[in-house]
């Protein structure tokens, strides 16, 4: 089983547009996967048209896996099952606060998954937070959206010097570019440069497409409406890249 | 995994009144209908079945169900609808792995087919997210080409974590009067199709009543025999695998036995001319019979000997596949003979005389089945006892094969005659024997293989270029298979003397040992 978690500590990246269609390619590819939303907005519960129930608070979820268990919902396609997020999600740094082994915690929950799926993808909220450090810690790549803009840039490396501060493993690291406009200079100069710069960035270039926003009208991955558009395409090349890197493949 | 679940239609449901309560009741997704032809799977003897699972082969994807509780429990993409006889032969190594201790040496056969028509109902919430997979299924099962009656019925596939659209939407079958199965819809499909699941076993089970008379019980046992001969007869000839000569033989075998060991129901004679006829049937399928062994061992000689000398066997192995391909196609044509079928149906009407004819008995036809069968038990037991006891270290190898021949007719009449028993401690009785000829009869086997082998050896051409090679490989097999028989033999006193111990003596004597009317026991 791999953890892959789309993470940033920006928003508005393409984090959960990534997650919720990287994880439908993979399963239609035959692997078992879920979606695990920890990001309280529940973007990608919405485009997969779950609910949390009631019961599944942040301290219910932190709490063992036997609440994860229950509240696993399969989504509208085959293999892919997703734990939709709740609101009260946005608590769980207090939660994790006061707790024992606070920044290995969703290791722990995450543990039982293994045998039910090959592949665990998690969409994160975007800050740095204590949530932030129990994700980094528990996935196996570490995908970041960036922006090719002079700000995402920055935080990008702000993230780089976190990690290495804390002597993490730097290896799964994998960012790649989104929301790409070929058509802005800045955009294609900071790909170019940037991207052979540092070495870590996927090929895949995600474009910025409208195809994209209207997710939220079809509330379904774009494979399903848009099979042959550009960005559908290229997250499909994403996700051939990421499984190269993901089982060595 | 996912599990499906499957609730047939009463004849009084029609497809049109379901789909409008249906509708009424629920917000649905519908999918166009797509058509597929389904195929059921399992060996001859039913060994899925008897496990409790189904094996379907359904556009270009092979699953197998286990019936308690609806889980596909293994699912493969298989793109050539030729579903391979043994599972060593499958591509897919989970599934080859799944059915490996499912069927054992037994081919895999088509058992039955159908056409479905599929209509996939999607059940959706408030938020058009499907919550449950209903597909409705028209089903058409085929015999041959003919296409068979055909049922209604919905599948039913939950979705992970929507447990109460799930216990409603049963509730709503339940009230409309659905009942759910899985075992219904394979019973109903086979049913159509001509079969009937589980109905052969190589097992012996025939029920008798103790106060039959014995002519009446003898040809109860003898009719069930003849049955299981005729059963195997296609698989034989079409050559499927090699259980189908093995259970015809076991059933020659036991058929002779029971006209030996159950004495003096039918005039002796006709009890001999027919042990004669018997006997004779059973010789012309020996040597296919043992070609089919040797080539079941094949891999497992190849085993036994390090790898240099493997090669060795290859040319050998190929002389006695040619061999047995000869000798197939000379069973064929005896089985296809008019002496095979005048013999099998001559045999028919003679055990369908009723006893209330005229014709001549033997001495004790008329007497009830109970008394003939604690006496003849009883007495091979004792002969069984008397014989194992005289076994010691110095005995000859000899009288260890008789031993194993008296063991083996002992565990037929057990067999023969079990239902007039206590079933618990017949079954005990059995498990105990059967552990000491399972010893018996490996030491018989490594003795044979030798033999034989050793027979090889003796037909070896020195003047051939591989001869050296083989010679070496029969060589190495035989002091190996040599080793193990010692230690068989050794194992021997321990087994026996398990066998004979003062409980299974004293529950041998409670169930056979009949009492005369002086009080002595005979």
């Amino acid at each position: 089983m791999k953890v892959i978690a789309l993470y940033s500590i920006k928003g508005g990246v393409g984090k959960t547009a990534a997650a919720v269609n990287l994880a439908y390619i993979a399963s239609q590819e035959k692997y078992r996967t879920i979606l695990i939303d920890l990001d309280p907005q529940g973007s990608a519960s919405y485009y997969f048209r779950v609910r949390a129930k009631r019961k599944l608070t942040t301290k219910n979820l932190v709490k063992g896996f036997k609440n994860v268990e229950k509240n696993i919902r399969g989504t509208d396609y085959e293999l892919l099952d997703s734990l939709p997020s709740n609101m009260t999600f946005r608590k769980m740094d207090i939660v994790l606060h006061n707790m024992k082994r606070s920044k290995k915690r969703l290791k722990t929950i995450l543990k039982p998954l293994k045998h039910q799926y090959d592949l665990i993808f998690i969409d994160s909220p975007p800050n740095i937070t204590l949530v932030s450090e129990n994700i980094i810690l528990s996935a196996d790549i570490l995908l970041i959206p960036v922006i090719p803009t002079p700000l995402s840039m920055l935080t990008y490396e702000k993230l780089l010097n976190f990690i290495g501060n804390k002597k993490w493993n730097a290896s799964k690291i994998t960012p790649f570019f989104s929301m790409v406009e070929k058509r802005k200079k800045l955009h294609r100069e900071i790909v170019q440069k940037e991207g052979s710069r540092d070495n870590r960035f996927l090929k895949t270039i995600i474009p910025y497409a409208a195809d994209v926003e209207k997710m939220g009208i079809y509330r379904a991955p774009l494979a399903c409406y848009r099979p042959q558009s550009l960005a559908a395409r290229a997250y499909s090349d994403l996700w051939q890249e990421l499984k190269k890197k993901a089982f060595n493949t | 995994m996912k599990s499906e679940i499957f609730y047939i239609f009463p004849q009084t449901i029609s497809k049109k009144k379901f789909l409008d309560r249906f509708r009424e009741a629920y917000r649905i997704n519908r999918a166009p209908v797509h058509r597929t032809i389904r195929h059921y799977y399992d060996t001859f003897d039913w060994r899925l079945f008897k496990k409790q699972r189904i094996m379907v082969e359904e556009e270009n994807c092979v699953y197998l169900q286990n019936m308690s509780n609806g889980e596909i429990e293994i699912q493969v993409d298989c793109p050539s609808v030729h579903i391979p006889h043994f599972w060593w032969e499958i591509d897919d190594e989970s599934l080859r792995k799944y059915l490996k201790p499912m069927t054992g040496i037994r081919a895999l056969t088509l058992m039955a087919k159908c056409q479905c028509r599929i209509q996939e109902l999607r059940l959706l919430n408030e938020d058009e997210k499907s919550v449950l997979m209903v597909s409705l299924e028209t089903i058409t099962p085929m015999q041959d080409k003919k296409r068979m009656g055909s049922f209604y019925g919905i599948r039913l596939q939950s979705v992970r974590g929507y447990f109460k659209e799930r216990r409603d939407f049963d509730r709503f079958m339940k009230n409309m009067g659905i009942g759910k199965t899985i075992n219904d819809l394979l019973t109903k499909t086979m049913e159509a199709s001509g079969k009937t699941p589980g109905d052969y076993s190589s097992k012996f089970r025939v029920t008798l009543r103790s106060d039959m008379s014995a002519n009446d019980a003898l040809r109860v046992i003898l009719r069930y025999l003849l049955r299981i001969m005729r059963q195997n007869e296609m698989g034989i000839k079409t050559d499927i695998d090699t259980e189908f000569l093995h259970d015809f033989r076991v059933s020659v075998r036991r058929t002779r036995s029971a006209l030996t060991q159950i004495k003096s129901i039918f005039p002796a004679d006709v009890t001999e001319s027919w042990k004669h006829n018997f006997a004779e049937l059973g010789k012309s399928t020996n040597r296919l019979r043992d070609l089919d062994v040797y080539l079941l061992e094949e891999q497992a000689y190849s085993n036994m000997l390090p790898e240099a000398l493997r090669s060795g066997l290859d040319p050998l192995f190929k002389t006695l596949q040619s061999e047995r391909k000869q000798e197939h196609r000379r069973v064929l044509q005896y089985l296809n003979s008019k002496a095979y079928l005048d013999l099998i149906t001559s045999w028919g009407h003679f055990l369908d005389i009723p006893t209330s004819n005229e014709e001549p008995k033997g001495a004790r036809a008329l007497i009830p089945i109970i008394q003939v069968a604690r006496g003849t038990i009883y007495k091979k037991f004792k002969k069984v006892i008397r014989m194992g006891k005289e076994i010691n270290e110095t005995s000859p190898d000899k009288n260890l094969h008789q031993l194993r021949i008296e063991c083996k007719k002992l565990r037929y009449l057990l067999e023969f005659f079990t239902s007039l028993f206590p079933q618990d401690e017949m079954a005990f009785l059995i498990g105990q024997l059967k552990k000491l000829q399972d010893n018996l009869g490996r030491f018989n086997d490594l003795s044979i293989q030798q033999e034989k082998l050793n027979h090889f050896l003796e037909m070896i051409d020195v003047n051939e270029s591989h001869s050296l090679k083989i010679a070496a490989a029969l060589g190495g097999l035989i002091s190996r298979l040599n080793q193990e028989q010692c230690l068989e033999r050794n194992n021997f006193k321990a087994r026996f003397s398990a066998f004979s111990n003062p409980h299974n003596m004293t529950l041998f004597k409670k169930l056979f040992r009949t009492v005369s009317k002086t009080g002595e026991s005979m």
